[in-house]
């Protein structure tokens, strides 16, 4: 064997490792567990909600059209966005790029300040236009579910901030950083699972 | 392909069938079932698409990945069989 065809076969092995379905869960299997309790809740609520909308559709159809469609999609396109700069956070640091990725871990944590700016805004609309906790059915489930939501997104933008630290820190991170990531993505799959049935649907 | 090309063709992707879902969802006509399974259906390839490349959970495989990759399909689907 000659040491180019060596060469060659070194890297097919890594990159056929890359896609092997045997690399370790990312993270903490605490987190994960911790993801599907999370998980579970999030459709505890959904379904509490489905079946209310059931019950009393035009008293849910009336309060979903007070709601600004386009602040839920811009919402969506922030927390997806925010998701591609923590992947790419973790990537960059498995790259040994620390710079890059402080940089893309507050960059994902900004994305999250936007997704919290622009559901305070909303929601600041709906409290004006006499919406709130109690009263309105549609209302009490929407911000039951999103005020719930939020509570998430703020604890993943401190922890991102938190990893953005410790990394520019040089403290080893590593399983740390799967783990809040992890935690992210949790937060963006349940969106994703809330737009459509809070804005889309009707 | 590079990881960090792989994940920024799938977030243009999960962009895109995010407006997609926005503009099905804002058409001026009465939501019917296919209507509905359509939006449904993009909510669960997004979800696919995260679970697998940015939770990257698609080189793990296994029991884990079935559970995350059904989370939405499940949801959904028991949402529309309650809505019929």
């Amino acid at each position: 064997m000659t040491p180019s065809s060596t060469h060659v076969n070194v890297k097919k092995s890594r990159v056929r490792f890359s896609f092997s379905k045997n690399e370790p869960l990312p993270g903490d299997l605490a987190m994960w567990v911790l993801i599907l309790a999370e998980l579970t809740v999030f459709a505890v609520l959904f379904f509490t909600f489905i079946i209310n909308r059931i019950i009393s559709p035009e008293v849910f159809q009336a309060g979903q059209a007070q709601l600004h469609v386009q602040s839920g999609l811009y919402i969506t396109l922030a927390l997806l966005t925010a998701s591609y700069f923590v992947a790419m956070g973790v990537n960059s640091d498995k790259n040994k790029s620390h710079k890059w990725a402080v940089a893309w871990f507050y960059s994902g944590a900004l994305c999250g300040i936007i997704y919290i700016g622009i559901k305070l805004y909303e929601y600041s609309i709906l409290i004006d236009a006499g919406f709130g906790l109690t009263g309105h059915p549609f209302f009490m489930y929407y911000f039951l579910i999103t005020g719930f939501h939020l509570i998430h997104v703020l604890l993943g933008v401190g922890l991102l901030i938190f990893m953005a630290i410790a990394i520019q820190r040089r403290k080893n991170t590593e399983n740390g950083l799967d783990s809040v990531a992890s935690y992210w993505h949790m937060v963006d799959l349940v969106w994703l699972v809330l737009f459509p049935l809070l804005y889309l649907l009707k | 392909m590079n990881n960090s090309i792989r994940l920024s063709v799938v977030w243009v992707f999960l962009m895109a069938l995010t407006c997609f879902a926005f503009y099905i969802g804002e058409l001026n006509q009465p939501q019917d079932g296919n209507l509905i399974l359509m939006i449904f259906g993009l909510g669960i390839a997004k979800a696919q698409l995260l679970v697998d490349y940015l939770m990257g959970l698609r080189a793990v495989g296994g029991g884990w990945r079935i559970a995350l990759s059904a989370y939405a399909i499940l949801v959904f689907a028991i949402i529309l069989l309650l809505i019929k």
